[in-house]
């Protein structure tokens, strides 16, 4: 993954693209609430900002907490969550629903699951162009074949009249890519794009994300527990880790972190190129909840 | 012979060239599937023949159902009146034919009446939940707690007799169950994926209930309501029975088996031979609804 897109962009000067402030997310829990995300702060620019940690460290909930997806049990407070200049808090569905999709988008993980099994790829992106670009039936076929050729799918003619269970998942995950992209919204949100693609797929659903954002001067954040991932496609990356930040640092600095948990996550990788026995367990420090 | 031979090749192909051509095939293999269920069969030839009945009655009735003949009353079955004469001469036969148009119209009527107020109630229900939740299916509950056939008969003693106030009567009785199903369906759409998906892209609730989340609740309500339509015949012919359905003269079986109950013991053919054929139409509802689950519905049966 070495020939892959060093981080140029960094965050512009004006008001950032998302800036959370200090963000709690509480679920309530059977022994009284329990906070997902506690404290969360970060914000960007238009800019590729990674979120990585384990399993339950709050990644998944912070992006779906953005894009106004929590379950309705969920209370969400924060000092400041906003995107450009639209306040998100307290915002409601329809407001969301006009948000979504225009201006700020989200790519789920597995296209074989998030796409209609009913409806072909074609009119699922259509869908879009005429929900916000409102488009005729005419243009808007048009529209969602320049898309599809976006994507970089060589035949769209065909691929317009696919059903998703006659497509691929690495073609599934563009189509779901076209569908997003098609109003051109400024935030694209990639929680764990590739995780339910083959492997040899993954690195070219990436680099098309990566490079229809730079393009089109989007922010991205991608959600992610693969840090060599991370590192290849980001900017900069915040690591989590029980619904707190730990640390925030540009991804080309990530092997050199010096957060005892992201060394870490770091250490407990299986290297490639020596042989090792028992992997390195991490070793949770309670210091790090305060 | 040659020809039927190619026409099932290019039915049962493995490489459908065409899209109608697979969507042809997917049919074929379905409707083969279905006609290896004898009972299916059985329901499904009932089903076709009362169909037919009612459309052709006007040509194959031997006899006006509506004409009085007072020489000939209550005239045992016999190769002039097939099932007999009732008890103003009129032939039996006739009437049962004359009168499956009746059910026919009634079954259908309530049909699509039911079926989409009872999934519009359930989608909506199931995808707003909350209050909104709390509240229609409350109302549902109410409604499913009365005995059909008694509701029915309170709404008919409300709008008067007939058989358009029989048609909805029952229309109001039965949507319940429907609106039910689809909610149940819809509280584990709402989680999938693709609907998430569907909100991500800032489709509308509307859109989306109509566009992602209906249409995954048709088979269920098709195969209920197949499987409804022998209640509905019944519940049909027990209105008629008690005089609140359609209006003398006119042919009902429901009305024809009440008026034959004076002379039950001694002319019996005057109420049993219409009670039959709602007992016949009834089990061929029945058995071509089961046949249909086991086709679309799979994972009930």
């Amino acid at each position: 993954m070495s020939d892959i897109i060093s981080p140029t962009t960094a965050a512009t000067s004006e008001t950032p693209l998302v800036q959370v402030d200090n963000l709690f997310v509480r679920f309530p829990g059977r022994r009284g609430p329990v906070d997902a995300v506690a404290g969360v702060s970060f914000s960007m620019g238009r800019e590729k900002l990674a979120i990585v940690g384990e399993s339950g460290s709050g990644k998944s909930i912070t992006a779906r907490t953005i894009m106004g997806l929590l379950p309705e049990a969920a209370t969400v407070t924060a000092d400041r969550l906003s995107l450009g200049s639209q306040d998100l808090r307290g915002l409601r569905e329809k407001d969301f629903a006009r948000l979504r999709g225009k201006r700020m988008a989200m790519i789920l993980q597995d296209p074989k699951q998030s796409l209609n099994p009913i409806q072909t790829a074609g009119t699922q992106i259509m869908e879009s162009c005429r929900l916000h670009l409102g488009d005729s039936r005419r243009q808007a076929r048009e529209r969602a074949l320049e898309l599809l050729r976006k994507v970089r799918i060589d035949n769209p003619q065909r691929v317009f009249d696919l059903y998703p269970h006659e497509v691929s998942g690495g073609m599934g995950q563009r189509i779901m890519i076209a569908m997003m992209l098609a109003a051109e919204p400024e935030l694209l949100v990639a929680d764990e794009p590739t995780s339910a693609l083959d492997v040899s797929v993954r690195a070219e659903v990436l680099d098309l994300i990566e490079s229809l954002v730079v393009e089109r001067g989007m922010g991205l954040i991608l959600i992610s527990h693969d840090l060599d991932l991370v590192a290849a496609y980001s900017d900069r990356v915040v690591v989590m880790y029980s619904g707190r930040v730990m640390e925030t640092l540009k991804a080309s600095e990530l092997s050199r972190a010096e957060h005892p948990y992201t060394r870490g996550l770091i250490g407990c990788r299986p290297p490639l190129d020596r042989k090792v026995d028992i992997l390195p367990v991490l070793k949770r420090d309670p210091a790090w909840l305060s | 012979m040659a020809t039927a031979s190619t026409w099932v090749d290019w039915l049962t192909t493995d490489s459908p060239e065409s899209r109608l051509q697979g969507r042809l095939a997917q049919f074929y293999q379905t409707f083969t599937r279905f006609m290896r269920n004898p009972l299916a069969v059985c329901g499904l030839a009932i089903v076709v023949t009362l169909v037919t009945a009612a459309a052709l009655a006007p040509w194959i009735i031997p006899y006006d159902p509506l004409a009085t003949s007072l020489g000939s009353r209550l005239a045992p079955p016999s190769a002039q009146h097939w099932f007999g004469t009732d008890h103003l001469g009129r032939d039996i036969f006739s009437r049962v034919l004359w009168g499956s148009r009746t059910t026919l119209a009634i079954v259908v009527l309530v049909a699509i009446l039911i079926g989409p107020i009872g999934m519009t109630i359930g989608v909506v229900a199931g995808y707003f939940g909350g209050k909104l939740d709390r509240v229609l299916m409350g109302v549902t509950d109410v409604v499913m707690a009365f005995p059909r056939l008694i509701l029915a008969l309170a709404f008919v003693a409300v709008l008067g007799p007939g058989l358009e106030n029989a048609v909805i009567a029952i229309a109001i009785t039965g949507w319940p169950a429907y609106a039910r199903l689809a909610r149940a369906e819809t509280l584990s759409l709402r989680e999938r994926e693709f609907v998430v998906a569907a909100r991500l892209q800032g489709a509308s609730p509307l859109r989306i209930l109509i566009r992602y989340i209906a249409p995954f609740c048709i088979p269920s309500v098709v195969v209920r309501l197949t499987l409804d339509m022998a209640g509905i015949i019944l519940i049909a012919a027990g209105l008629g029975f008690l005089g609140l359905g359609a209006q003398p003269p006119a042919p009902e079986w429901g009305a024809m088996v009440a008026g034959g109950r004076d002379y039950l013991i001694d002319k019996w053919w005057v109420a049993t031979l219409p009670g039959a054929a709602i007992f016949v139409v009834s089990l061929g509802f029945n058995l071509l609804g089961d046949g249909f689950r086991d086709v679309i519905d799979r994972r009930v049966a």
